[in-house]
């Protein structure tokens, strides 16, 4: 999954520090997000789109191999 | 669910001190080992306690009785010992870190799956390459390896994680 935190940390000037201290999780995880070695849980995503003030989709985008699996899921029930 | 921190520190001062007892005293697990303030036949820790599926092996008679459960007098020392060290893994391996979060509980997964793993492997190399009492003894030592394995490969991937993220102030 990529992310844009690092985008919208720059827009809204805030150090990993403060956004780890907003979000009551670690400097090390929100790094680990950013850099994609950790994908982060739905709690924590819609916390983040809180603090930017933006929709979760916004900052979290599945990447090509996990859009093609998205179509092997059904549109409708 | 996981236990403070200072529970870590506890385990850690447990274990080391049971592992330098079982350096100084090799035969703690298997041999009649009494603690220096016990003796065998009128220690403080001699008490009755119910053995199962005892066959009366040790005991010099040609009369080998088997019985479900029986009453005996036993040294417990070496069980106190043994409860005292797996508590003492047990704290160290179920005690929060530093800055415990979401990270580090998929961290603390992937120590745990990959614990299993390793201490297969260890298992099925014993059966190959040890034999008679020395393999009872690092069976015996199977009892806290996983735990302790799971510590170390945990420890291990905070520190990596830890040198390997750039922190950005």
């Amino acid at each position: 999954m990529k992310n844009s935190i690092k985008v919208e940390r720059a827009r809204n000037n805030i150090t990993q520090a403060k956004l780890a201290e907003l979000t009551q999780v670690s400097w090390q995880t929100i790094n680990a997000i950013e850099l994609g070695k950790y994908d982060s849980s739905a709690l924590l995503a819609f916390c983040l789109a809180r603090i930017f003030n933006v929709a979760v989709e916004e900052i979290f985008q599945l990447n090509k191999g996990e859009m093609i699996l998205l179509h092997f899921y059904p549109v409708h029930l | 669910m996981l236990l403070p921190r200072y529970f870590r520190i506890i385990g850690l001062c447990l274990v080391v001190s049971i592992i330098i007892g079982f350096i100084a005293k090799p035969n703690i697990v298997f041999g009649d080992f009494d603690m220096p303030f016990s003796s065998a036949k009128e220690g403080i820790f001699l008490t009755m306690v119910p053995v199962f599926f005892d066959s009366n092996y040790n005991e010099p008679t040609d009369k080998q009785e088997f019985e479900v459960v029986r009453m005996k007098e036993k040294d417990i020392s070496n069980e106190l010992l043994l409860t005292l060290m797996l508590v003492g893994v047990y704290f160290i391996s179920f005690s929060r870190i530093k800055n415990d979060d979401e990270f580090s509980e998929r961290l603390r997964l992937e120590a745990f799956s990959q614990a299993i793993i390793i201490n297969s492997v260890l298992l099925l190399l014993m059966n190959w390459l040890f034999y008679d009492r020395l393999f009872l003894t690092l069976i015996a030592a199977q009892l806290f390896s996983f735990l302790l394995i799971f510590s170390l490969v945990f420890a291990l991937k905070i520190r990596n994680q830890r040198r390997s993220l750039a922190h950005e102030e």
